[in-house]
């Protein structure tokens, strides 16, 4: 999906981060719904390569950081902090898949209503059956099949995670189809559990 | 925040946990689950197939002390209900009861959705 | 350029430093560069550093020292530890500490955030006389896991003292800036580093990651009531115990056999970095009794052990916090003086499996790196940034007394994150929040910061008004909140009233104080200084007479005789400006003595000393 690409407000140069010119090397004001993909100067869509990620929030961390505005305007000062802070949220949500892919999916479907508890078929049966033999074995304290469950939730948290990037392949090709919208839910929120269960097994080193 | 001493007190020791017997056609059972935050909440209720009145309830909770709080309190409103008033419990009735924070009214409606799964349970089971 | 200089406020040693021409260094030489955290209270204000130092044994209940660990703090918190201290601690409204020096009807008390600002303002008057102009922004360090109250405190403690703060950063980053802008030392560019900071206080333990221009902390973790102090404290328990074995009934609770043991305690544990083994002897005056001994460094390693562990089990949780093994970390960096213990050093060097860095002298490496962050602040530089973390999770109390995280532990700083709330009555027009931080899940677990009182909410029926509040923490680490109410667009006020902290009411109040008495202040403390500096001078003299007899000629050496005695008439007297003048006339005859191998290390301090109090 194209950027829709933002002019700087002093030079109107475009703009790669909406936070930054980096031509005339200008601080922006920004709106407080600016989505992060445009903070961090990406086209809305979950490819992402992950240094590049990181190559671009370095150099605008090098440029908005409140350290180099110690001795600016009181109005500058604050608008370098909350554009980082701003700058810091977005790099977290964007770094994760699973972060970026819900932030995505909301993104997506501003207009569309998504079913959003909805799980796949048992699941939640599963889920109630797995906290309960969890309860079993941190009372016993079984490592061994404590480790065993860590990994195979482990295991299937991996499964969802590399599903994000071919379904919202696949509804960049066919946008109009509000399914695969839907499934991306249903995997985020599978996930939810899988987290919850496993935030709950300590780790063993 | 001030809670009441009422809300602390389900929190600290939460009424009606455990189970009842699933296969027991007088008891329905609701399983249902938070996705903002991977709560899971199982509430049965026991119904006397004569008076059609709830004579018994049970709960467990995995998640946050507000759903924990949110289910004990929706165990302990049921029981002595007709299913058909139990039907009209309305999560923002435990919002006030509890005193829960916009963040926390999640588990206000999972305590209410587990109400309705455990009826239509016990209704899908008892057509007749 | 504005000068921005960094302060070291240490629990045991303050230091300052900033960029000269010739690349960063700490203010001042030698002993001077070093301001010992420790100050005494005398009729009108307090002497501070060396000169406190010296009344710990004599003055012991009005002698304070590692103030550092109760800023921000309350008497539940601190435990036992508490009594173990000579001079007298008190809690306050709010859980405010306070000490309390004087007798039961004339007691003064003094929050741990004004005797700080002591310590700072000696810092600042020594680095002002050192570098011959006004300081007045700083960059000061703190341990990396001091949570909001405690941070707060400092800020507070700096601007009693007249600082402007233009950032608070945390001591094992400032420790990895030192290094790794060092040109001379071979720090990787890019890579992973732990600093490992033990000081006398506190211990942190963070991991950075080094790409480029950037510092990034990834995880740090910590415990700000762990150092060398509690080293001591170990060895005096075992020094009460072998005195009891001789003496059954001795008691050793007076404030200044206290002192006595702290003492020995402290100089055992210096030895011991030297030598295996050491002698000690301990004179109880008031008992009239002494006692000797010989304390071997196996006894003291494993009377150290557990508190190692202790660190070592932070430095397994930052690891996995961070989600690496010790394998992946490239470099290890030593800070703080604890460090310099060897039983410590072997620790860490067999868990990470590598030689730590101590190129930089790791008393000096924090105050420096903090130099070098003042030096950025003031726009010296722009070639590093430091990307600096939140220690500990900031949230409010729900339900149940459970902690409700709204910004997690180790997220990248500042960090601006909304929260809505609302009311459970009609027409309630304001809300009480109580903020926490921690990183357990009940807040009885967790450290209360403080009461957000949201007032001025339109009236409405309950759950209707929506306000959203704003939590921001600054690059200091610290926190502020705004709130809106966003059906009516009004503005909500806040006001915050902290749990362990000064009001901006009350520091102004101390400010004012301060000043009124600072005149009073300044001849009786220059008196009681140049009184001490003569003693030191005279001892100075005497240790080295034996080379004032192979150097100075009989006429030198009667000229310093005579001035001996001028100056011992003097310090009789009450006018300091006579007595430094006389001390400065002997400063001038001793100089040749000073100028000798031998004697340079202690007279040429002495004089130094007499310079400053110019």
């Amino acid at each position: 999906m194209a950027l829709e690409q933002s002019a700087c407000q002093k030079c109107e140069s475009v703009l790669v981060s909406r936070l930054f010119c980096f031509s005339c090397n200008a601080l922006q004001t920004f709106p407080n719904e600016v989505d992060f993909f445009e903070v961090l100067g990406f086209p809305i869509s979950f490819e992402i390569k992950s240094a590049e990620l990181e190559e671009r929030y370095q150099q605008l961390s090098l440029e908005l950081h409140p350290d180099f505005y110690g001795s600016a305007p009181e109005a500058e000062k604050r608008l370098s902090e909350s554009a980082t802070a701003i700058l810091n949220t977005a790099f977290n949500t964007l770094r994760e898949p699973t972060s970026r892919a819900d932030y995505l999916l909301h993104l997506l479907c501003k207009k569309q209503k998504l079913d959003e508890r909805s799980l796949p078929d048992g699941f939640l049966g599963e889920m109630f059956f797995l906290q309960e033999s969890l309860d079993e074995l941190l009372e016993s304290g079984n490592e061994a099949e404590l480790s065993g469950m860590r990994e195979d939730l482990n295991g299937r948290q991996k499964n969802i995670e590399a599903d994000y990037f071919p379904l919202f392949k696949k509804f960049e090709d066919n946008p109009e189809d509000p399914e695969i919208l839907q499934q991306l839910q249903t995997h985020l929120n599978a996930e939810r559990y899988l987290r919850r269960l496993l935030d709950r097994i300590p780790a063993i080193d | 925040m001030a809670y009441s001493e009422k809300v602390i007190d389900h929190y600290n020791e939460p009424r009606n946990v455990g189970s009842l017997d699933k296969s027991d056609m007088n008891v329905g059972t609701g399983l249902v689950g938070a996705p903002e935050c991977g709560d899971v909440m199982k509430l049965q209720i026991q119904v006397d197939p004569l008076t059609k009145e709830i004579v018994d309830a049970k709960f467990k909770t995995f998640g946050c002390g507000s759903a924990i709080a949110s289910s004990s309190l929706a165990t302990e409103w049921v029981k002595g209900k007709s299913i058909d008033e139990a039907m009209t419990i309305q999560n923002v009735e435990i919002v006030e009861e509890l005193s829960l924070p916009p963040v926390k009214i999640h588990c206000s409606v999972l305590a209410e959705d587990a109400i309705k799964a455990a009826i239509s349970d016990y209704k899908s089971r008892n057509k007749d | 350029m504005e000068r921005i200089i960094g302060i070291d406020l240490g629990t045991t040693n303050s230091l300052s430093a900033t960029v000269f021409d010739e690349g960063p260094e700490v203010i001042g030489e030698g002993e001077n560069a070093v301001t010992p955290s420790v100050l005494s209270r005398i009729d009108s204000g307090w002497l501070v550093g060396q000169e406190a130092q010296e009344r710990r044994i004599s003055n012991p209940e009005k002698t304070v020292f590692s103030i550092k660990r109760l800023m921000g703090r309350d008497l539940k918190e601190l435990g036992e530890s508490v009594y173990e201290l000579p001079y007298q601690v008190v809690e306050g409204e709010r859980n405010l500490l306070k000490v309390r020096i004087g007798e039961s009807e004339s007691y003064k008390d003094f929050t741990p955030q004004e005797l700080s600002a002591e310590i700072l303002k000696k810092v600042k008057q020594r680095a002002e006389e050192s570098l011959g102009e006004p300081v007045e922004k700083v960059v000061i360090t703190v341990p990396a896991y001091f949570d909001d109250a405690q941070r707060q405190a400092t800020r507070a403690a700096a601007q009693i003292a007249g600082l402007e703060v233009a950032r608070i950063i945390n001591e094992p980053t400032a420790a990895a800036i030192a290094y790794g802008l060092d040109e001379k030392r071979d720090l990787q560019k890019d890579g992973l580093v732990a600093v490992y900071d033990l000081g006398g206080g506190t211990f942190d333990i963070s991991i950075l990651k080094l790409s480029g221009k950037i510092f990034k902390v990834i995880a740090t973790h910590g415990n700000t009531q762990l150092g060398g102090d509690d080293f001591d404290q170990a060895v005096v328990e075992i020094l009460k115990s072998r005195v009891q074995q001789e003496y059954a009934e001795a008691e050793f609770d007076d404030p200044e056999s206290k002192q006595i043991l702290k003492k020995a305690a402290e100089s055992i544990k210096i030895e011991l970095s030297l030598s295996p083994e050491t002698d000690y002897s301990l004179e109880f005056p008031k008992q009239g009794k002494s006692f000797s001994g010989v304390f071997k460094v196996e006894d003291f390693e494993s009377l150290i052990a557990p508190m190692i562990e202790q660190t070592l089990e932070s430095c397994r949780h930052v690891l996995k916090e961070a989600k690496l093994s010790t394998t992946q970390i490239d470099e290890v960096v030593l800070v703080g003086g604890s460090t310099v213990v060897p039983g410590v050093r072997k620790k860490i060097e067999s868990f990470f499996g590598r030689s730590p860095h101590v190129a930089i002298d790791p008393y000096k490496v924090v105050a420096i790196g903090a130099g070098i962050q003042g030096h950025l602040l003031a726009g010296g530089r722009r070639d590093f940034l430091l990307l600096d973390v939140i220690p500990l999770a900031l949230g409010i109390e729900t339900l149940g007394g459970t902690f409700s995280k709204i910004i997690t532990g180790n997220t990248t700083i500042p960090i601006e994150e909304k929260e809505t709330f609302t009311t459970n009555v009609d027409d309630q027009t304001s809300i009480d929040v109580n903020i926490f931080q921690g990183e357990r899940e009940l807040i009885k677990d967790c450290r209360a910061l403080g009461q957000f009182k949201l007032r001025g909410i339109p009236p409405m029926k309950a759950g209707l008004p929506l306000v959203e509040v704003m939590f921001r923490v600054d690059a200091n680490g610290i926190l502020t909140v705004s709130a809106i109410e966003k059906r009516s667009g009004k503005k909500a006020e806040i006001e915050v009233i902290p749990f362990h902290g000064l009001t901006q009411f009350e520091i102004e109040r101390i400010m004012e104080d301060s000043f009124e008495h600072a005149i009073d202040d300044f001849n009786e403390r220059q008196l009681i200084e140049f009184r001490q500096t003569a003693e030191r001078v005279f001892r100075g003299i005497e240790q080295n007479w034996n080379v004032a007899e192979s150097t100075l000629s009989e006429m030198e050496r009667d000229e310093i005789r005579k001035q001996m005695e001028v100056v011992r008439q003097s310090i009789k007297g009450q006018d300091s400006q006579v007595l430094k003048a006389q001390l400065d006339t002997l400063g001038d005859l001793t100089r040749p003595l000073a100028d000798t191998a031998m004697g340079r290390s202690i007279l040429a301090e002495l004089q130094g000393e007499v310079e400053l109090n110019q």
